[in-house]
């Protein structure tokens, strides 16, 4: 990994035409603009929870976000990431708590325009469908379309600079069933451009991706330079490619915050049971070591005041 | 989905020969029977009879047979070819199962066993004709298997899953065709059982043009109705968080297009009996051909569903002199073979 790691990505960085509720301007969706005018913080969750069957999965975590960012959403196996990433995009309902973005309630929002604020990138997209890139880039236009299918020029400009943004122009014509992790990952990112969100969330998009493909796609989630929230596995990579960071811990927000001020040693001891070497070089990196004592290290709540006090004024934080 | 594989040129191009062929097959189809009738006279009998043309210019009896014997049954297995290749595809894309038709959710059980309880039991209801009895029969057993289907797979909070539905509806169907064995078994004879039988295959013999009263408006309101979700079925193409991500109701959608086919295929079993293989393999065969978006698939389905059942029902009808085949075993032996082809082609290019 080099230092400049986060920005030596060639993507072109020019920004997909809007196509509708657009003020003409930044491409923001005309609400979206007015609220920002209005100084509402871009992403907030309050006091969200969800359970699945009577078992919690996500208790009372609140947390703001800021806008062009990417924020890593971090933690152990079952500890409610993508519940978290789902809530936030709308996709489920909690149980109790209100997410807003810009001000708005995502789960009032009617669900066109959601879709055309928030895009969602899943973790292993599949289909029995015989699809080609550019057929899995055009279920981004979805939101837009109206009910009737006829009479709607495909807007194919919108599709052809997905596709260039995200380095997968050449293989618009290639069938779903022959792309590799990366380039299915790249193509459903294409698609999630397509619909023009403001929020763009990633649900462990490197998932069985070798080391290069790793570091190539997040190179390009970084160089699009929009909001955006991801589920990550690796530590080292999201002290690399993520500007802030939401860690959780069986359901609950351990911390959160700029990634320089959340990754500390202590904190990937008690969260992750793990002991690691937490270094600013050249980059913020987290090295393995082996496994922790958990009871040996200082519970997180002793340490809760120091984290949140060090975020950025923008971001604001509770530790439960 | 735009796939330029299959431009817009190709889809049109498919579209207008299937739309060719229908017309053109239907024509000939009305003057094939143990009266031939020439495709002139046929011509000169539906223009007539439609206002398009003055005078006598045909026989009484070409008028006789074309328009009141064989335009119903024509009619009829149009209007079901259609019918079952439109819920096919749209329970393909619902579900995300390929070996998914119409008759999933248990309907074609349940409505046999309706059937079977008029056929064999020899209930009746006063002034109704055995064979109306039998479709109310058929079709109240098709919205019993759904009724039961939909209670089994529905979750506490509304969600209807694919994999439980799918599960549900096998767990029904089974029910009521263990039900159907056992009315035969016990209270049925000979004829019972062949009766039974034949009817489970399908058949297009002793429609009445009032049939087509109630299935032409109906299938013009479902393709239309459906054609309205071709774009939300779009978004399924990767299941139902990748749907809900992209602004569509999921389990709304689901609700309204599994009871929806539903409703239609109990419908058409009411009228004809189950007859398989076309909603299975028609939309798999038009993907093929024009790609899988549903602007395409669901209209062209449509053409081929028709085209399928009105050679199926014509060979039916024509190829055993004095006796019809069972419908079901014609688009069996017409839709696997060219399922295979295409199928092939595709793995050779793939």
């Amino acid at each position: 990994m080099t230092a400049d790691l986060p920005h030596t990505s060639g993507v072109h960085n020019s920004p997909i035409p809007p196509l509708r509720h657009t003020n003409g301007v930044s491409g923001m969706p005309s609400a979206a603009v007015a609220s920002a005018r209005s100084g509402e913080p871009f992403l907030t969750a309050e006091r969200l929870s969800w359970a699945a069957g009577g078992t919690p999965v996500l208790d009372d975590v609140t947390c703001t976000l800021r806008p062009d960012v990417v924020t890593g959403v971090v933690g152990p196996n079952g500890s409610g990431k993508t519940t978290l990433l789902h809530l936030l995009g709308g996709l489920r309902r909690p149980a109790y708590g209100t997410v807003r973005l810009r001000g708005e309630d995502v789960h009032r929002m009617p669900s066109r325009e959601r879709a055309q604020r928030v895009a969602l990138v899943e973790q292993h997209p599949s289909t029995t469908l015989d699809l080609t890139v550019r057929d899995v880039v055009a279920l981004g236009l979805v939101p837009h379309r109206g009910r009737w299918p006829f009479g709607v020029p495909v807007d194919d400009a919108r599709l052809d600079d997905a596709m260039r943004r995200v380095e997968m122009d050449a293989l618009e014509d290639r069938s779903w069933a022959t792309l590799s992790g990366g380039e299915r990952q790249r193509a459903h990112l294409a698609r999630a451009l397509v619909q023009g969100p403001e929020l763009l969330l990633l649900d462990e998009p490197t998932n069985h991706l070798d080391v290069r493909h790793q570091l190539s796609f997040l190179s390009t989630i970084v160089a699009l330079g929009m909001s955006t929230v991801v589920v990550l596995h690796d530590l080292d990579l999201a002290a690399a490619f993520c500007d802030d960071l939401v860690v959780l811990d069986g359901g609950r927000l351990a911390a959160h915050g700029p990634a320089e001020d959340v990754l500390t040693s202590d904190l990937v001891a008690q969260v992750f049971g793990v002991a690691a070497r937490v270094e600013h070089t050249d980059r913020l990196r987290v090295t393995w070591q082996g496994l922790a004592d958990r009871d040996a290290t200082p519970r997180l709540e002793d340490r809760s005041t120091a984290r949140t006090s060090s975020a950025s004024p923008t971001v604001s934080g509770s530790v439960s | 989905m735009t796939p330029r594989r299959h431009g817009s040129a190709a889809r049109l191009t498919v579209g207008v020969a299937l739309l060719g062929l229908l017309l053109g097959s239907a024509v000939l189809v009305l003057g094939v029977g143990s009266v031939p009738v020439s495709p002139g006279d046929t011509v000169a009998v539906v223009a007539r009879r439609l206002g398009l043309i003055d005078g006598p210019g045909v026989t009484r009896i070409a008028d006789e047979i074309v328009w009141q014997m064989r335009m119903p049954r024509v009619v009829l297995a149009v209007c079901v070819g259609i019918l079952l290749s439109q819920c096919g595809a749209v329970l393909q894309s619902l579900t995300g199962n390929d070996l998914a038709d119409p008759y999933l959710l248990g309907i074609s059980s349940g409505a046999a066993a309706g059937a079977v309880a008029v056929l064999v039991l020899g209930w009746t209801v006063p002034g109704l004709s055995t064979n109306l009895v039998l479709s109310v029969g058929a079709f109240v057993g098709g919205l019993v298997a759904l009724g039961l289907v939909l209670a089994l797979a529905t979750g506490r909070s509304g969600t209807l899953p694919p994999g439980r539905t799918i599960l549900a509806g096998v767990a029904i169907g089974q029910v009521a065709a263990a039900f159907t064995s056992c009315v035969v078994m016990v209270f049925g004879d000979r004829d019972g059982a062949r009766q039974v039988l034949r009817w489970t295959m399908g058949s297009f013999s002793g429609v009445r043009a009032a049939d087509t009263l109630l299935l032409g408006p109906l299938t013009v309101v479902a393709v239309v109705g459906l054609l309205g979700f071709a774009t939300r079925l779009d978004a399924f193409a990767f299941g139902d968080v990748s749907a809900s991500s992209l602004g569509v109701h999921t389990e709304r959608v689901r609700w309204v297009l599994l009871t929806g086919c539903a409703l239609l295929t109990a419908a058409t079993v009411a009228l004809v009996g189950p007859i398989g293989f076309v909603g299975l393999t028609v939309p798999h065969v038009v993907r093929l051909l024009v790609g899988p978006s549903h602007r395409a698939v669901l209209p062209l389905s449509a053409l081929a569903g028709g085209l399928l059942m009105l050679w199926a029902d014509t060979l039916a009808r024509t190829l055993s002199p004095g006796q019809e085949l069972p419908v079901g075993v014609v688009t069996a032996a017409v839709g696997t073979p060219a399922l295979v082809i295409l199928l092939r082609r595709q793995a050779v290019r793939s």
